[in-house]
């Protein structure tokens, strides 16, 4: 019976409209909540191997009086170190807060009122959200055999489409364009586009066909490639991701850029990361290949169709209301992503975990179904 | 099977009408005459107009005799909604006794069983439905009339159903829509229809609107195999209608496709809950959750059954539900069986002081017989003044009386003993659509 206050006559049109994403709660209130003494995240395409030996000295020798002081605003040794590795230049990479921060950057730098993106329709939702929150039109192209259809794509631009947004390999489906897909599609925006194409899940791609993008960035100045330390170098929890373009491109997008935005720890270690000599993705490659064998194999035994692409997930197609699957699986400490609101109904995504994880989520999943 | 963006058939703008005048009936005429020109130019027939109009008399006649100090200022809106027209009365809630916002209202008589001096309900009578609502520091009261259409003829089973497996999912045209109409009559039982499937001009209203959506499976040479629809409850509840399958052939698929499509436009909106009421057993099992059967009394007194699914939209995040004693059993029960994860507290009666009286927030839907009742207030009447009501629904005719409590809201829940001591009992839960959970109670027997 609170008198209750609106500032929704403040608000743009486009932000009235949009609804804000709700994040899950802490494990410790979703434990309570769903009464499960234990909780096995399997929603988040985390690592369960956590961050490379290197890095996890790193984290543990941060000394605490460093908080104090404000990390390098714009990433500094980051930016030469992938500059040295790629054969490019620093002023060619930018850092945000997670590569969702840089998703704003680029859709900032290049789009105002009347423009529009092209991006799938069952796709990372952030590129859509970051645009329609900005009063930008996101076209969305239905996939195609599970893939972004570089053809549907062509067609759907006009002359204000700015950014053409590829997620590869694409979450949730895991599907890629291989180097040949990508480049063709690239002859054809021939430069009158910026052409993102997010690699967040790139590290777990074993396929020689699949792109060198940042060796294509020479030759293609309108590409701008996303990466991320969340998945993979199982960073995610200190939120660090960057991008790679031309000089060009990249000229613009700093100045949407928002500086002083990743902090010292997600720096130091993203540094031990890029210095790491690789044995621990090997690692998580293996353990990945062996846990998606381990389940496919099951769900072939329950019938239950699935995908399993590239990537440390596998979407599964229930027979039951997505939702409803996650609320019985998170009664007994599973967590998985519902693909609702990725526009797969009664579709679940499931990231590739330790033994005992997975064996808690085939037990739970068989005692649903039944 | 694509699916084409829902706006492009949303055409009708947003066109209304506004004043803003002192509660003092010497106003009266300058408002019946600006209601009146307004229904007509937006879209209401002369008798139609008239009834609003008379409407807006009662109600005026009702805030401006002494209820509304003369100082406060009512807003009057009309609202072309494309198939109604909406006129909303919106004043500050402060400063005058609540009381008088109950549909049993008497002012000027001191006889509580004068029905006739009721001004609200009087207005009621001659529209389609009337809602009193509060929104924050403000309430207002909404009249609606809906506009007239023809009845469509009735359409037998086309020569050449449709066949195959090769259809996709899109939005009909309005050509479309009102082909829909009398195809989903022919192959569904009449009572088991909203009523807007008699009425393809309204159907077809509705859409443009933007109020409902549409979805059809169409075949390569325009055949239409089903079709389902939505709208939004609330802004947290859309309610899908349908599936509706036009032949035998690839019936499943082609439910399971509207389905699909009308989910995944809905995934990334502000909706968490999705309730569905199907016509027929199929495979929606495989896309909601069955909530339970309501029984309804249609005006013309035929027994309706109407069977409620849902789905959540989203990961279910939790939520507290209050509960008096004698209603915790039911709520964990049904939360149980739903696996709906809530925190239920308990509800109690600490001897606090609260108001003399309670309101009680109507909807009327005279043409469905049906009566929605809200707390708006809660007082000591509480009981009187549900006792009244229903005595007033009763004489009215009304034969679906259904109360809502928002089991989110302590003080919603603290009237559940007050419902079950007459008559009321719990048929269903909707869950998220609320502050918190909903639960519809329904007055048992619901032939008057």
């Amino acid at each position: 019976m609170s008198r209750s206050v609106s500032f929704q006559h403040l608000a743009p049109e486009y932000v009235q409209r949009f609804e804000a994403y709700v994040p899950s709660k802490p494990d410790d209130e979703l434990k309570k909540l769903f009464g499960c003494s234990h909780l096995f995240r399997l929603n988040n395409n985390e690592n369960p191997l956590g961050p490379c030996p290197s890095a996890v000295q790193v984290i543990r020798d941060f000394v605490p009086s460093q908080a104090s002081v404000y990390p390098s605003g714009d990433c500094w040794h980051l930016r030469q170190k992938l500059a040295e590795q790629h054969g490019m230049e620093p002023d060619q990479f930018l850092f945000g807060n997670g590569a969702n921060e840089v998703i704003a950057f680029v859709i900032k730098a290049f789009c105002q009122k009347g423009d529009n993106i092209i991006t799938a329709d069952k796709t990372f939702a952030v590129y859509e959200w970051v645009a329609e929150f900005s009063g930008i039109e996101a076209r969305r192209v239905p996939l195609k055999d599970y893939g972004f259809d570089d053809d549907e794509m062509i067609r759907s631009i006009d002359d204000r489409t700015k950014i053409l947004f590829v997620c590869n390999p694409n979450n949730p489906t895991g599907t890629y364009w291989d180097a040949g897909t990508l480049r063709g599609f690239l002859n054809r925006v021939n430069g009158r586009q910026i052409v993102v194409v997010d690699e967040a899940y790139c590290e777990y791609v074993e396929n020689p066909d699949f792109p060198d993008s940042m060796a294509m960035i020479t030759e293609y100045p309108n590409l701008v490639v996303f990466r991320t330390f969340s998945k993979m170098h199982a960073l995610a929890g200190l939120r660090i991701g960057y991008l790679a373009g031309s000089r060009e491109a990249v000229d613009i997008i700093r100045r949407t850029c928002v500086v002083y935005s990743v902090n010292t720890l997600a720096q130091a270690a993203a540094f031990a990361v890029l210095n790491d000599n690789g044995e621990h993705v090997q690692h998580t490659r293996n353990l990945v290949r062996r846990q998606k064998q381990v389940l496919t194999e099951y769900l072939v035994g329950q019938g239950l169709p699935f995908l399993s692409g590239e990537g440390n997930f596998v979407m599964i197609r229930l027979p039951m209301s997505d939702s409803l699957a996650y609320r019985r699986l998170m009664m007994q400490g599973v967590m998985i992503r519902t693909m609702t609101g990725f526009r797969f109904p009664n579709w679940i995504r499931v990231t590739m975990a330790l033994p005992d994880a997975m064996d808690a989520f085939m037990t739970g999943l068989e005692s649903i179904l039944t | 099977m694509p699916v084409n963006k829902l706006s492009e058939i949303a055409s009708i703008p947003l066109q209304q009408t506004a004043i803003r005048i002192p509660a003092d009936d010497r106003f009266l005429p300058v408002v019946m005459a600006f209601v009146e020109q307004s229904s007509l130019v937006l879209g209401l027939k002369k008798t139609e107009a008239l009834r609003m109009t008379l409407a807006t008399e009662e109600l005026l006649l009702h805030l401006c005799g002494g209820i509304i100090p003369c100082e406060h200022q009512i807003r009057i809106r009309c609202i072309n909604k494309g198939y109604f027209i909406q006129t909303d009365f919106s004043f500050p809630g402060t400063g005058f006794n609540m009381q008088a916002f109950n549909l049993t209202a008497t002012p000027g008589t001191q006889d509580p069983s004068d029905f006739d001096d009721m001004r609200l309900i009087l207005a009621s009578r001659s529209v389609d439905r009337l809602k009193i609502r509060r929104n924050g520091n403000q309430l207002r009261i909404s009249l609606i009339k809906e506009k007239k259409y023809p009845r469509a003829s009735e359409l037998a089973k086309p020569l050449f159903p449709f066949a195959g497996n090769d259809f996709a999912i899109r939005c009909p045209s309005a050509d479309e829509l009102k082909f829909m109409a009398p195809l989903t009559r022919a192959f569904y039982p009449e009572l088991s229809l909203p009523v807007f499937f008699q009425y393809p001009g309204m159907l077809v209203d509705m859409m443009q609107s933007g109020e409902y959506h549409a979805l059809i499976a169409a075949g390569p040479a325009g055949e239409i195999g089903g079709g389902m629809l939505w709208h939004s409850l609330s802004d947290r509840t859309i309610e899908a209608i349908g599936p509706y399958v036009f032949g035998d052939s690839g019936s499943d698929r082609i439910a399971g496709s509207l389905i699909e499509a009308c989910i995944s436009e809905a995934g990334r909106t502000s909706a968490i809950a999705m309730i569905c009421h199907p016509p027929a057993t199929g495979q929606y099992h495989e896309y909601f959750e069955f909530l339970g059967d309501m029984d309804q009394c249609s005006a013309g007194g035929a027994l309706i059954r109407q069977s409620s699914w849902f789905r959540l939209m989203h990961e279910d995040m939790g939520s507290v539900a209050w509960a008096p004693a004698e209603f915790e059993a039911y709520l964990r029960q049904t939360y149980s069986r739903l696996f709906l994860p809530r925190e239920i507290r308990m509800v109690t009666d600490d001897g606090e002081a609260q108001p003399a009286h309670s309101v009680l927030s109507t909807q009327i839907d005279r043409p469905g017989s049906r009566v929605d009742l809200d707390i708006l207030w809660p007082g000591a009447d509480m009981e009187d003044n549900l006792q009244r009501h229903l005595q007033l629904f009763r004489k009215e005719g009304l034969r679906n009386v259904v109360f809502e409590i928002d089991v989110g809201s302590a003080w919603k829940s603290a009237a559940i003993p007050c419902l079950l001591r007459n008559g009321f009992q719990p048929v269903q839960i909707l869950p998220y659509a609320g502050e918190g959970d909903i639960i519809l109670f329904q007055s048992f027997p619901c032939t008057p």
